[in-house]
């Protein structure tokens, strides 16, 4: 009950700038929150503190070093030592990438399955959201659409059978490829 | 008298009709652009739409698809004539509650001067579909009709399911009520919802029930703007009120005028609990940011005191309802045009700016400006770095405010169409440092 009346009196005389919202934010990324972290460290120049947040992404960074990006952990080592913003961004979005190729590679050996590739389809989306803007805008509409397709190529298994489509293996490679290759560019 | 009364009433009725329908359809956020990407194609996890799906909206929408329009057209217009049905469903839904001819009119002239009407009925969003539904249910109810009553408040929670906490607080207190109608309200209310919530779900899969937490939880921690939030960096109510006063007191007198008459009819109704819920709901659950949460509680407001039939309530709501009357002079002499953030999209269409920052429709100008890149306000700190970073970009920010912090105004402003639609600015980045 207590709780209930701070909340109204908060709603009517708590003021200040709104911050803005995105739906896709809602849940605990350790990369995606880590950039933040990073930035906010970097932005005020404190370099040390930008080290230490990229420290508590160091188990995933090692992870993804070791399967789907074998310069990574250098890459970022080296971003951070050289104090250049535009330099630990391309780092930083390197590791998306490679979350994506994660993900996207995960739902190529869950085809069956069609509940797990979808949900691991539509997480990679969610770090390319996250990316999205530090692209230009053919790259990036190019890597939506390729995600597009992967989604199609996943297949449906319809709501009792009706609708039902199968996956198609050759598409969905064909899609995380151009996928790939546009965030490379 | 009363049938001049209701030649005037229908006279307003047809103007602002008429004037709404000027309109051209068109995207004002990315919630709209979510609707109409989810009658295209429905999938929760795609943001099409976003959680929990709106099953009944979309629904209606793919039906106007299948009569002929495009999926903007058949968003739009369905908000537009939800919103247009509002009037009589309230005058229809008072009548039900034991409202005399004269308070009848009077709920009817009353919901149509509401100011943020045309806002929900531009919207392309699902409230004014919701709140239709839940009139209904709630007539029905005044009727003794409860297996419709049910379904038409599953009806009205398949398309907004944020009304939950009025609807279900209503037909509980039915429920708690009247024992002969439990069954009823139980097996058509809970059958409804299965029947779209369940699709959903077949649709979905699992995969639907992680989104829930996922989303319920963004919306009272991250994004929503709620008083729930542990944060101080919200826009309140009183933001609110202060951005547009004048629509704003209306509500005011209503929530005065009901907090007075109370007293005086100390019966409680699924009409009254329905109301003073949607007034607590809006203030403690809903965004600030988004005036069309105003029209729910102000319509169930004016129901229940016109259902009263006190001579001070009709008289006081007769002056409130002719004062809004006389905000449609600053309305109607506006040419119908697009939405601020279409505006915005076209103008912008056509320019060479390179880098675009904003929190505003973030995923439709990524799909319709093909030229920019667009950081989403969200990720503040990586907007501040990519913008220190860029020297040599031209960076423009595209805000409901004329001016910020390194931020300038220039002379690019896209007007909002009605009362509590936000107006869009184009601004300069005056200077790469936050400290500057």
């Amino acid at each position: 009950m207590v709780r209930v009346l701070y909340a109204i009196l908060m709603s009517l005389f708590v003021a200040g700038q709104a911050h803005a919202y995105s739906y896709a934010a809602a849940g605990k990324e350790p990369l995606i929150d880590a950039r933040e972290a990073i930035f906010k460290a970097v932005n005020a120049g404190d370099f040390e503190a930008a080290k230490q947040a990229a420290s508590e992404i160091s188990e995933e960074l090692t992870y993804l070093t070791a399967d789907y990006d074998h310069g990574l952990s250098g890459a970022f080592e080296k971003a951070l030592a050289s104090q250049d913003t535009a330099t630990i961004a391309a780092a930083i979005n390197r590791a998306l990438v490679a979350e994506i190729a994660r993900r996207l590679q995960a739902g190529a050996e869950n085809l069956k399955d069609y509940q797990t590739a979808k949900v691991l389809v539509v997480k990679s989306k969610r770090f390319f959201d996250a990316m999205a803007g530090d692209l230009p805008g053919e790259q990036r509409q190019a890597a939506d659409e390729s995600l597009r397709k992967a989604l199609e190529a996943i297949g449906n298994p319809g709501v009792f059978g009706v609708g039902k489509r199968d996956a198609d293996p050759a598409a969905y490679s064909a899609a995380v490829e151009d996928v790939l290759k546009a965030l490379a560019n | 008298m009363l049938r001049f009364g209701w030649g005037t009433a229908l006279f307003c009725y047809a103007v602002l009709s008429i004037w709404l329908l000027r309109h051209t359809p068109s995207i004002p956020s990315d919630d709209a652009y979510f609707f109409v990407n989810g009658t295209l194609r429905f999938s929760v996890l795609e943001f099409r739409p976003h959680f929990p799906g709106y099953p009944g909206f979309i629904l209606l929408s793919k039906l106007l698809v299948l009569m002929g329009l495009s999926a903007k057209q058949a968003v739009f217009y369905l908000s537009l004539f939800s919103a247009l049905f509002l009037p009589p469903l309230a005058a229809w839904t008072a009548k039900a509650w034991g409202a005399s001819h004269t308070s009848t009119l009077l709920a009817f002239f009353a919901v149509l001067t509401q100011p943020f009407l045309p806002l929900v009925g531009l919207s392309m969003m699902s409230d004014a579909t919701g709140i239709a539904f839940f009139l209904i249910a709630l007539a029905f109810m005044g009727r003794g009709k409860h297996t419709r009553a049910g379904c038409f408040a599953g009806f009205a929670l398949a398309c907004r399911p944020s009304f939950i906490a009025p609807i279900a607080l209503a037909l509980l207190f039915e429920w708690y009520l009247k024992k002969d109608a439990r069954l009823k309200l139980l097996i058509a209310g809970t059958g409804t919802l299965l029947v779209f919530f369940g699709g959903v779900f077949l649709l979905e899969g699992k995969a639907y029930l992680i989104e829930a937490l996922r989303f319920t939880e963004g919306h009272f921690s991250v994004w929503g703007n709620t008083s729930f939030e542990q944060t101080l960096e919200r826009d309140s109510w009183l933001d609110a009120l202060a951005k547009e006063p004048v629509a704003f007191a209306s509500l005011i007198l209503l929530t005065l005028m009901t907090a007075l008459a109370v007293p005086t009819r100390p019966k409680l109704t699924p009409l009254l609990i329905a109301a003073t819920t949607a007034v607590l709901w809006t203030l403690l659950a809903q965004n600030p940011e988004n005036l069309r949460h105003v029209l729910l509680p102000a319509i169930l407001l004016v129901i229940w005191l016109v259902s009263l039939s006190q001579r001070p309530i009709t008289l006081s709501l007769l002056t409130i309802s002719i004062l809004q009357l006389g905000l449609w002079s600053q309305l109607l002499s506006q040419t119908p045009t697009i939405s601020p953030l279409a505006q915005a999209t076209h103008y912008l269409s056509t320019q060479s700016f390179s880098l675009l920052v904003t929190n505003r429709g973030v995923y439709y100008l990524r799909e319709q400006l093909s030229q920019y890149r667009i950081l989403d306000m969200y990720y503040a700190d990586n907007v501040e770095a990519q913008v220190s970073a860029l020297g040599e970009y031209q960076i423009w920010k595209l805000s409901t405010s004329a001016s910020e912090n390194r931020w300038c105004g220039n002379q690019n402003m896209f007007e909002g169409r009605v009362f509590g639609e936000r107006k869009l600015y184009i601004l300069g980045l005056c200077s790469r440092r936050g400290s500057d």
